[in-house]
């Protein structure tokens, strides 16, 4: 299995521990299978998740890019970490 | 051409990016600096903290400024600076400096800068309402992103 940390920002932060939720999946899932998995990760959190158009508009990330939703993780690693970025407003 | 790209944590000082900015073959300095104001959207806002993923926001600035050069001028320096953390009502948010040769160049990469950073650069913010409510504003979708780049927005700091 492949273990992958996710670091929460912006809107995030308001739910689990406000900055990280860990869970595993099979090797080679793909990102927007993970997307579900952090939902339902979330969902079983201290502070339970229940807006699913937030994680719906928000993508996946590790520290150099954002991840397409067809891209397949966790070759020739048992642990990455990843983001997952809300809708921006910077500035 | 040269590029500047920085999230910080500290104040950002007028002084270090008008230096940042000077040299012999540049005829303009344009210089954006976003404030926190104390309203927004009829509620008082006292304060706004700023999260960041600093190494993606870092990339994306630097990516920008260079989409910029590409336009208007390899010989453009540009400096963008983005605060972290939470910040008073008046503090420097945000800086885009632009150093060209003319003023016609400059308008146009300060403005291309501001307006991209605004609607690609992984940064949220968090205000703080003189009720002592706070709320994470709405933003601009990433989705995309990792296929192309999102267009300008026309909102304003």
């Amino acid at each position: 299995m492949l273990r992958i940390d996710v670091r929460l920002f912006g809107a995030f932060r308001k739910y689990s521990n406000g900055s990280e939720v860990t869970f595993e999946v099979p090797h080679g899932t793909t990102v927007s299978a993970v997307r579900k998995h952090l939902g339902d990760a979330l969902r079983r959190g201290a502070a339970a998740f229940a807006d699913q158009p937030l994680l719906d508009a928000s993508v996946l990330a590790d520290d150099n890019e954002i991840l397409d939703d067809a891209q397949l993780l966790g070759c020739g690693v048992d642990r990455i970490s990843l983001a997952i970025l809300p809708p921006v407003c910077g500035g | 051409m040269t590029v500047l790209a920085r999230v910080v944590s500290e104040p950002i000082r007028a002084e270090l990016v008008a230096a940042e900015l000077s040299s012999p073959q540049y005829g303009a300095q344009l210089v954006f600096w976003g404030l926190v104001r104390d309203e927004n959207e009829g509620k008082r806002v006292h304060a706004v903290s700023y999260d960041v993923h600093p190494a993606l926001a870092e990339k994306t600035f630097r990516e920008i400024a260079e989409e910029a050069l590409e336009r208007y001028g390899r010989q453009l320096h540009v400096v963008v600076i983005h605060r972290a953390g939470r910040l008073a009502v008046g503090e420097v948010s945000v800086v885009v400096g632009v150093a060209s040769g003319h003023r016609d160049e400059a308008y146009q990469a300060s403005r291309y800068v501001i307006e991209q950073l605004k609607t690609r650069s992984p940064i949220w913010k968090q205000e703080h309402y003189a009720d002592g409510d706070s709320e994470w504003l709405l933003g601009h979708s990433l989705r995309g992103e990792a296929q192309g780049h999102a267009t300008a927005a026309s909102e304003k700091p």
